[in-house]
């Protein structure tokens, strides 16, 4: 199995997280941005022009959302139970779709270093803690209070993660953002937690500025 | 059951029509201004504070393609084979983000209108062709060239679908699109084919923006 993705956290670093976890056998092609051009018209598996891809027993895997599916219903971090299944859907995509890409716009969009912390000082007063106070919510009236749902890892675990590692305890933005935890303590116990469970992946991650 | 969304097609679209084809018991409440207020206050309904919101057997359901992946597992419309439930989840996250999404975040969510025809006019050149392209490969790559997966409906076919009502069909873009659809044979067969199951729908269809 290999995966195709940027020299960033972004849409990769969720899979990258499951497949640590699952102790796959695995590698990945990190492609910077000055060889993208190339590879995208070279490389046939890229299907849609777009990574992450993965490429398993010679086929081609696209779209991060879906490969992270495929892959939880490989290694059990997908439910097959309908209603199990719409839970993890719905945290999910709230932390990917509605969580994740305005800091990446934030930091993407940022022309200095100072635009940059003044758009996370924005984000820092409304966007975070508003999105804070749903995972807390998500994890106080879940069955267990050490993931979001059920008492197992599910792919939203491996999404909130990468979040984690790409925005809040990012050594850029951590400063900025990492005391908001303080007023949400289940939040912050998980976070706690779950790295810990990564410790020496996370001790050896490659800094990406996103 | 009670889908609750604006008075557009946008993301809660897919969901009307996947309702419809299963002859399923539901209410199709169009949210608009003061009820939208309301309903955005309740944080019962309203978690998130975002609609589309299904509500089931006195639960509710968030996130458009959290609440479509769960009814296609309802109604027979997501498949148990990995691999095909793979395709159904790469296809609708390429049409219902990469495609339909970035039109509207191009086109619709721009004020200025100048802007917004030159913005229109780059998607007719490269957007729409690219995404045709893409469909087309897939129908042809297929067994049956009537669905885009296997030989029923699954859940990317109303995503699909939806784009027709959204803009091929719609009265302020079938001019531009049709002709552009034209190229593209097997996707045309395909729309013809699909809304013909959905005659009686689409006759009442209200006619909204988008």
């Amino acid at each position: 199995m290999k995966l195709y993705y940027f020299d960033l956290y972004g849409r990769g670093e969720a899979i990258r997280l499951l497949l640590t976890h699952a102790k796959a056998e695995w590698t990945e092609q990190r492609i910077s941005f000055e060889e993208w051009p190339e590879v995208k018209t070279s490389n046939k598996g890229i299907k849609f022009g777009q990574l992450p891809v993965l490429e398993k027993d010679g086929k081609f895997y696209a779209q991060g959302g879906a490969i992270l599916r495929y892959l939880g219903g490989n290694h059990g971090y997908y439910p097959e139970d309908v209603e199990e299944r719409f839970r993890v859907d719905e945290i999910t995509d709230l932390i990917a779709s509605d969580f994740s890409p305005k800091i990446g716009e934030a930091v993407f969009g940022a022309k200095t270093e100072e635009e940059k912390k003044d758009s996370i000082g924005k984000l820092v007063e409304e966007h975070f803690p508003k999105f804070f106070g749903f995972l807390e919510e998500q994890l106080t009236s879940n069955s267990s209070q050490d993931f979001l749902v059920g008492d197992s890892y599910t792919i939203a675990d491996f999404v909130l993660l990468s979040s984690y590692i790409a925005h809040i305890n990012h050594p850029h933005r951590k400063d900025q953002v990492s005391p908001l935890l303080d007023s949400y303590p289940t939040l912050k116990a998980y976070f706690a937690a779950r790295t810990a469970d990564l410790k020496d992946y996370l001790d050896s991650l490659p800094e990406c500025f996103l | 059951m009670k889908f609750y969304y604006f008075d557009v097609y946008g993301r809660g679209e897919p969901v009307r029509l996947l309702l419809t084809h299963a002859k399923a018991e539901w209410e199709d409440v169009r949210v608009t201004g003061p009820t939208w207020q309301e309903f955005k206050a309740d944080k019962d309904k309203c978690k998130y504070g975002q609609i589309p919101v299904l509500e089931r057997d006195g639960k509710y359901y968030s996130q458009s393609l959290a609440i479509l992946r769960y009814v296609s597992g309802l109604h027979g419309y997501y498949p148990e084979d990995l691999e095909l439930r793979f395709q159904a989840d790469e296809l609708t996250d390429l049409i219902a983000e990469d495609f339909a999404m970035t039109i509207i975040k191009k086109v619709f969510f721009v004020k200025d209108e100048e802007e917004k025809k030159q913005e229109w006019n780059k998607l007719l050149e490269e957007h729409f062709p690219k995404h045709f392209g893409f469909l087309e490969e897939q129908l042809k790559g297929n067994s049956s060239h009537e669905f885009l997966i296997g030989d029923s409906y699954t859940m990317p076919d109303f995503v699909l679908l939806s784009t027709y009502i959204s803009h091929i069909n719609h009265p302020n873009r079938k001019d531009d699109l049709q002709p552009i659809l034209e190229n593209y044979p097997l996707l045309k067969a395909y729309y013809e084919a699909r809304t013909a199951d959905f005659k009686d729908y689409l006759d009442n269809l209200p006619e909204c923006s988008g």
